[in-house]
């Protein structure tokens, strides 16, 4: 745990000019605190701005009432807002190297609300400023929460969607240099926070703010960086809701528009892209599965089993990675993809009776028991006729005869090509 | 406690060293329940970056992936032959003569 804080104090003071105390990631725009000098008019205000949260006071008083009035004699002394941005940011870092996430949390909070009290009168040439700061506060959350702990991560989602605001309101700046480049960025920044305290319903008021706007430019015309995740999380959605055309459409553009060096959030795609077009009748290439180890691990026994038509692997397959299989919120759509099994099954039991048009249940019935599936003749038919009417099959059924008679063609079209694939499912 | 969400590093995460009983078990990694997408290291990328190329110009997501080597739309095997076959090629063998009735009719 030390080393974790250290760790986290060490990157927080490098600090604004490349990487967050969490993410080793690098950071696109200026610093915040360097900018300082383009500002504009003088400070005049500011005297809450080192103003402590009632929780700060009640615990820490004594010392960080002190480090906030050593603080105080720097206020004015570069232009506002960036002296009490700066003044915030040094205050943050002293409380990070003492272990008080929480506090740094709150500092932050105000540092925020210091920093979009210039953005918003501004045009959006700060917008790499405002991301690096809300990524920090949202990373000084994560860590004022601690593993368990969820309201300083729903207080940041509440900062992070009020800058969206403050994107989304500009009437002023031309086009090219507007505050709105920043709302697909913030919005997946406010999704980012909310699936991970998995209260993802809460997300519904800032996307209808988003999708009732229509002065924003095109999500096509934002850095690749900003759709992808976008995407990212608006197929997830989709996915949730068990709109599986939507998220197929969302994550597959995610996808191929995603730089294939973030391996990692590659892999967070396909691992609900894959089993969305698997149900589609589309199996990922053994290319694609080679350049993803753990996907490969995960599917391929799924992929294997329905190449064969072999519902007992399917099922084991199943069983073996249930718990895993839960948790990624997986388990739905890749027992809805055992059809695609049962398929390949069926349709292996017409090839060996020679493609014929017309198949005595009962052969179905054996197939299926052959592939673990105990079933008698009026179950075989039952399913039998729900895969007629998926369209996985083309034919009827006799009931009196007990026979399948098949098409003449295209008895069993390739799954890919079924119009809607996903209204049965 | 605190940091150990936000500074752990993005990649080699040591999966197996949580999970130590389920060997067999797929190796999450990244997907293991904690981990959020990655902020990426850089705003913007161009085409070369991505696998559009793969697409040959195709709209992503199309009914046939055409010329996509990541997906395969047309993976009916017809000459299967494993362990799987033969059982099913069998029981069939037996259900026909069993039953009296011919394959067709």
């Amino acid at each position: 745990m030390e080393a974790a804080i250290a760790a986290g104090r060490q990157g927080y003071f490098k600090g604004f000019e490349h990487s967050t105390m969490a993410t080793p990631c690098r950071r696109r725009g200026g610093p915040s605190t360097t900018q300082s000098d383009d500002a504009g008019a003088t400070s005049t205000k500011g005297k809450e701005a080192l103003r402590l949260s009632p929780g700060q006071r009640a615990r820490e008083e004594p010392s960080l009432t002190h480090e906030a009035a050593s603080m105080a004699q720097y206020k004015g002394s570069i232009a506002s807002p960036w002296d009490d941005v700066a003044i915030h940011y040094v205050l943050i870092c002293t409380q990070i190297a003492h272990g008080r996430p929480a506090d740094a949390f709150q500092q932050q909070c105000q540092l925020v609300s210091s920093f979009v009290r210039f953005f918003v009168e501004n045009t959006g040439w700060t917008l790499p400023a405002l991301f690096s700061i809300l990524r920090d506060l949202r990373d000084l959350a994560d860590d004022a929460d601690g593993p368990m702990g969820e309201d300083s991560k729903m207080e940041a989602a509440r900062v992070v969607a009020k800058t969206f605001s403050a994107c989304l309101m500009d009437r002023t700046s031309p086009i090219e240099e507007s505050r709105k480049w920043g709302v697909y960025y913030v919005v997946g920044l406010v999704m980012k926070c909310y699936f991970k305290v998995k209260k993802i319903a809460l997300t519904k008021n800032i996307l209808k703010a988003l999708n009732n706007n229509n002065e924003i430019p095109a999500l096509e015309d934002y850095p690749r960086g900003h759709q992808v995740t976008y995407r990212y999380y608006i197929g997830m959605l989709a996915f949730l809701d068990e709109d599986f055309a939507k998220a197929e459409k969302e994550l597959t553009t995610a996808f191929y528009n995603c730089t294939i060096r973030s391996p990692n959030n590659q892999t967070r795609i396909l691992a609900y892209l894959i089993p969305l077009r698997m149900l589609r009748g589309h199996l990922p290439s053994k290319e694609l599965l080679k350049r993803f180890p753990i996907l490969d691990d995960l599917f391929s026994p799924f992929i294997s089993a329905i190449r064969s038509g072999h519902l007992a692997a399917f099922d084991d397959a199943l069983t073996t990675h249930e718990a895993r299989l839960i948790d990624l919120n997986l388990l739905l759509a890749l027992e809805k993809a055992r059809e695609l099994c049962m398929r390949v099954l069926l349709r292996r039991v017409w090839l060996m009776l020679d493609k014929t048009t017309r198949v005595h249940l009962k052969f179905f019935e054996a197939g299926l028991r052959v592939s673990g599936c105990e079933v008698d003749l009026d179950e075989a038919e039952c399913l039998v006729a729900n895969m007629i009417s998926k369209g996985f099959i083309r034919g009827y059924i006799s009931h009196e005869k007990r026979m399948v008679v098949l098409a003449a063609t295209n008895a069993f079209p390739l799954p890919s090509e079924r119009s809607a694939p996903y209204a049965y499912v | 406690m605190s940091s150990s969400t936000t500074s752990k590093p993005a990649e080699n995460k040591p999966a197996a060293a949580e999970k130590p009983k389920e060997t067999r078990q797929a190796q999450l990694g990244v997907l293991e329940e904690d981990d959020e997408f990655e902020e990426f290291p850089a705003a913007d990328w161009d085409d070369g970056q991505t696998d559009l190329a793969h697409l040959g110009g195709a709209a992503p997501g199309a009914a046939k992936s055409g010329g996509d080597k990541l997906w395969e739309d047309n993976w009916d095997d017809d000459d299967i032959e494993e362990e799987f076959s033969a059982q099913l090629r069998s029981e069939l063998t037996k259900v026909n003569t069993s039953g009296g009735g011919a394959m067709e009719h």
